[in-house]
């Protein structure tokens, strides 16, 4: 069985045929063999290996900073956002934290699959990627996309999170009373 | 010679279907009855998602059921959709030789994008065109055009896309075969926040509420008329096209094209539930009765003495006995001195088709009847209202 592996500025598509075919990338060297660790590491849930059958990745739901915890399940594919407020290039982790009510919120990005990146401290950032339970009692993100929003309306996107699962909770109950 | 119910076309449960291989669109009709849950094909344009780019989550594109009468339409709660518009981050991106294939997410699904590529005009080498000036200039400009279109279509991982399209499944998967896609700017996820807030109001006042289709409504009347309406139309272009002469009104409803109309979208329709088989078929029955006598209105159908109640009805275009009586009528009666400059009034005629073939005949079918002779070019007006041979 032999990978096919994208790398690519931003992320590592989970794709599996039978071809090695590499996109080189700025530093693809040595992103490749993370890349490779990563594919296999999360073989047993994303990837299928079925000739020709390419898997597309979970979608990343929403959660708060806050919300990110010891119950969030292993691989669950989310998308959360936070100040870059450290990176460590040398163990390829950033944290993204953030402000929420009285508490100080760190949520921990693995940044393998996007690097090199631009960190630049004190910005915004959206990150999309995995959950992944290591030592310590919150997951740490490994990051599929992680991007530059600086000066994006914190308070909006937390009402549109609100609204979105709002409008599922609503639709879910009504599924529910409809089929009682 | 009309005394058999049926002349022309048999209206036998097995007679129709073969004739309808040659009729799809009754085909797709009589089909459709088996899939009770779908609004009839032929009312989908009536509601405006159908023709509208829905603006659905990807998980409802991907979880949508397909259509059983037409394939690449879906249906998201009883609406009929055809194309959708998404607004999702990259997250997989493939490049084949005509297209590229990306991976859409939306925070509720990923869904395949099938992209085109752009067929690269600005290739054409400049050597070929002519270099005046002026041309240069447009060159140029095609120039920076095509490269702003390039960035704006290539795509990568992280990118926020927009994409309209068709809907389909490829391969067991759902994928969007976009008609227009490109890459959003969005720096500070305006655009994404604005959709996220703008769909959950988008559902609960659109794709949420049962589409309402004019037929449905079964206690208004305008729903009503609106059935009758349609199942008139398709009464008679059933009678015409399967040259029918004669019918029972029982006979028209086993024809299951004809029935599944008259039944109306059951999709939205609670008030069907509770009542049984019984009055739903006499709902029909009536609905048929309404049709048939906007046809007797139009002349298209028309009764003879003795036999309304028997509810049996002739076909005024195929009714060959009338339509020989009044020929036999015009061409007499154009011999006749006083007729014969400019021929019969339609009155005259009216009368004495009347004595000769049937008393109550109406004015409309007469109408209808000398029309029909005048396209035939068996009869000829010479001026409004007065028609002779030759």
């Amino acid at each position: 069985m032999v990978h096919k592996i994208f790398i690519q500025r931003a992320g590592c598509a989970l794709n599996s045929t039978l071809n090695v075919h590499i996109t080189a990338a700025p530093g693809a060297k040595d992103a490749f063999s993370c890349a490779l660790n990563s594919n296999t590491e999360c073989a047993h849930n994303t990837l299928h290996v079925q000739s020709q059958l390419e898997m597309l990745p979970s979608a990343g739901v929403y959660y708060f900073p806050w919300e990110i915890n010891s119950s969030i399940p292993e691989g669950e594919a989310l998308r959360t956002f936070g100040r870059l407020s450290c990176y460590d290039l040398a163990r390829s982790e950033a944290i993204l934290s953030t402000q929420h009510g009285s508490a100080q919120h760190h949520v921990r990005i693995d940044t393998t699959l996007v690097e090199p990146f631009e960190a630049q401290l004190g910005s915004l950032y959206v990150v999309l990627g995995e959950a992944e339970h290591r030592e310590g009692e919150s997951p740490v993100i490994k990051a599929r996309i992680l991007t530059c929003v600086e000066g994006m309306n914190v308070p909006l996107l937390e009402q549109a999170i609100q609204e979105q699962r709002k409008y599922f909770q609503e639709r879910q109950q009504r599924m529910e009373s409809g089929t009682s | 010679m009309i005394g058999a119910s049926i002349v022309a076309a048999g209206f036998g449960e097995e007679q129709i279907p073969a004739r309808m291989h040659k009729l799809p669109t009754f085909r797709m009709q009589s089909e459709s009855k088996k899939y009770e849950d779908e609004i009839p094909s032929l009312l989908w344009g009536l509601d405006p998602v159908f023709s509208a780019f829905a603006r659905l989550y990807v998980k409802d594109i991907k979880e949508m059921r397909e259509s059983k009468q037409v394939p690449g339409i879906f249906f998201y709660n009883g609406h009929p959709v055809r194309q959708v518009d998404v607004v999702g981050m990259v997250v997989q991106t493939k490049e084949r030789e005509a297209f590229h294939s990306y991976g859409v997410d939306d925070s509720t699904g990923v869904i395949n994008c099938i992209c085109w590529k752009n067929p690269v005009v600005g290739e054409r080498s400049s050597s070929d065109c002519p270099s005046t000036p002026s041309s240069l200039k447009v060159l140029e400009q095609m120039k920076k055009f095509q490269e702003m279109v390039s960035q704006k279509t290539k795509l990568e991982i992280g990118d926020v896309i927009r994409v309209r399209g068709y809907v389909r499944t490829f391969r067991q998967q759902r994928e969007i075969q976009s008609s227009c896609f490109y890459k959003v700017d969005d720096p500070v996820c305006d655009v994404q926040i604005s959709r996220m807030l703008e769909l959950p109001w988008l559902y609960r006042e659109v794709y949420d509420k049962p589409f309402q289709s004019p037929g449905a409504g079964q206690s208004g009347s305008e729903g009503l008329d609106f059935l009758v309406q349609a199942l008139h139309e398709k009464v008679r272009d059933f009678l015409l096209e399967n040259k029918i002469q004669t019918f029972y009104q029982q006979e028209l409803e086993t024809i299951h094209s004809l029935v599944s109309l008259a039944d109306g979208p059951k999709s939205s329709s609670s008030c069907q539930v509770n009542s049984g088989g019984e009055s739903s078929s006499k709902r029909i029955h009536s609905v048929f009765k309404e049709a048939i006598k906007k046809l007797q209105e139009k002349g298209v159908v028309f009764q003879k003495p003795g036999t309304s109640k028997d509810l049996y009805y002739h076909v005024t275009d195929h009714d060959k006995e009338l339509l020989k009586v009044t020929l036999d009528v015009i061409k007499e009666d154009c011999r006749k001195p006083r007729h014969a400059e400019k021929g019969c009034h339609f009155l005259h005629v009216l009368s004495c088709v009347r004595q000769s073939y049937n008393p109550n005949l109406a004015e409309v079918v007469m109408q209808r009847v000398l029309e029909l002779l005048e396209s035939n070019s068996d009869i000829v007006s010479t001026m409004e209202g007065y028609y002779m041979t030759f």
